[in-house]
């Protein structure tokens, strides 16, 4: 299981990303080490040594994390750093807004 | 391990329905059913020779898959009777891409029997060493191969050529139907361990290769041809999901008995111990 005791606030571009680096780290070491620091809002999955099985758990570990859950299709279609991003901000009301929305 | 009564009796319930469906609808001859007078010469594509004497090659294996398929089920009526019908039409399969090949002058008889003889040199292994992994394995790669054929199915019949158009869904229809049974069978395997069963699928989709790595000449040149294989994501959104959803269990599922897999292995690794079930 992973640890979402603590869920991150995850506001911006930046805090997605390193996410996304903790998400490979947990999914593959090795390919994290490898491949981690290389991570951008351009990278596709290809270009990262992301395959299938591998994006499958990054994407269970971001699921727990923040509480929320992707339909099969959408997860099926992540190919890219900027749809894994996309998706996340579809599923994800960042906390800010959230505290905004009860006010109005 | 030992299979218990109930579940002999609905494998071999399985086989005679996948049995009777055979006999009675799916049954093809690969010079009556196929529109021979419609082959037409100027529509040949060194794409469409590289995919069928791939196809072939694969199918070409038929001794081996059948011989270990045997010794694995041999005891258990519906699922050793089912190997030698699969072995049977997966033998015409081999023979209709041969005949395309020969017939269309896409390949010599001297260009195919070089191939088939690189292609005999070399013997495919189980890759799996039990009857449920192979189970999660068969339906698996009969659903990736169903996808394949039925991506040259759809194409063929945009290009107008009849008679690949009319393999590719006789094929096709033999993969789904395969598919179907193997299905089945770990519906079955599911309903009397379903930690285990995730576990072993778990693994499989871990380990999964198409049966052709290793073996089929310059493979991996091959699938650089479009229509020769799919990419690992389709795998996953084509065949994994699909059956996931099929089998009445969910991604978050096979995500934890994943990681569990993978935790495992490393552990036995570190231990310095090779990972536990994968063939030799
Ligand atoms: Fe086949
Ligand atoms: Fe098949």
């Amino acid at each position: 299981m992973v640890d979402n005791s603590a869920i991150h606030e995850v506001n911006t571009d930046a805090d997605i990303l390193q996410l996304l680096r903790d998400a490979l780290a947990y999914a593959d070491p090795k390919v994290a080490a490898a491949s981690s620091d290389a991570m951008t809002m351009t990278s596709t999955l290809a270009d990262l040594g992301i395959e299938s099985v591998c994006a499958l758990e990054m994407v269970g570990y971001v699921e727990d994390k923040l509480n929320i859950l992707f339909s099969d299709d959408e997860m099926s279609k992540i190919n890219d750093i900027p749809g894994f991003v996309a998706l996340i901000r579809k599923h994800h009301q960042p906390l800010q807004e959230k505290k905004h929305s009860h006010g109005s | 391990m030992a299979v218990s009564a109930t579940t002999r009796e609905k494998t071999y319930r399985a086989y005679m329905e996948f049995f009777d469906k055979a006999e009675r609808n799916r049954r093809w001859h690969w010079l009556d059913d196929v529109p021979w007078d419609k082959l037409d010469t100027t529509k040949n594509r060194e794409e469409t020779a590289i995919c069928l004497e791939t196809f072939c090659g694969v199918e070409l294996y038929v001794p081996d898959y059948t011989a270990n398929g045997f010794n694995l089920t041999r005891e258990i009526f519906g699922h050793a009777w089912f190997q030698a019908n699969w072995g049977y039409e997966e033998s015409k399969h081999a023979l209709v891409f041969r005949e395309y090949l020969l017939r269309s002058g896409l390949r010599t008889l001297e260009q195919y029997d070089d191939y088939e003889a690189k292609i005999f040199a070399k013997k495919w292994h189980l890759p799996f060493p039990t009857r449920r992994r192979m189970t999660c394995y068969g339906a698996l790669q009969e659903l990736a191969t169903y996808q394949i054929y039925a991506n040259q199915r759809e194409k063929y019949k945009a290009e107008g050529n009849d008679v690949l158009h009319k393999i590719f869904f006789l094929v096709s229809r033999d993969e789904s139907a395969h598919y179907g049974f193997y299905r089945r069978v770990l519906q079955f395997f599911f309903e009397e361990d379903y930690d285990g069963t995730l576990a072993d699928l778990a693994h499989v989709v871990y380990h999964f290769r198409m049966p052709g790595v290793g073996l089929i000449p310059e493979y991996d040149d091959r699938l650089k041809t479009e229509g020769v294989g799919i990419t690992s994501q389709q795998f996953l959104s084509d065949a994994v999901l699909p059956m996931l959803r099929k089998l009445g269990t969910t991604r978050p599922d096979l995500v934890r008995a994943l990681r569990q897999k993978r935790l495992e292995e490393q552990a036995q690794s570190a231990a310095g111990g090779a990972p536990s079930g994968q063939a030799a």
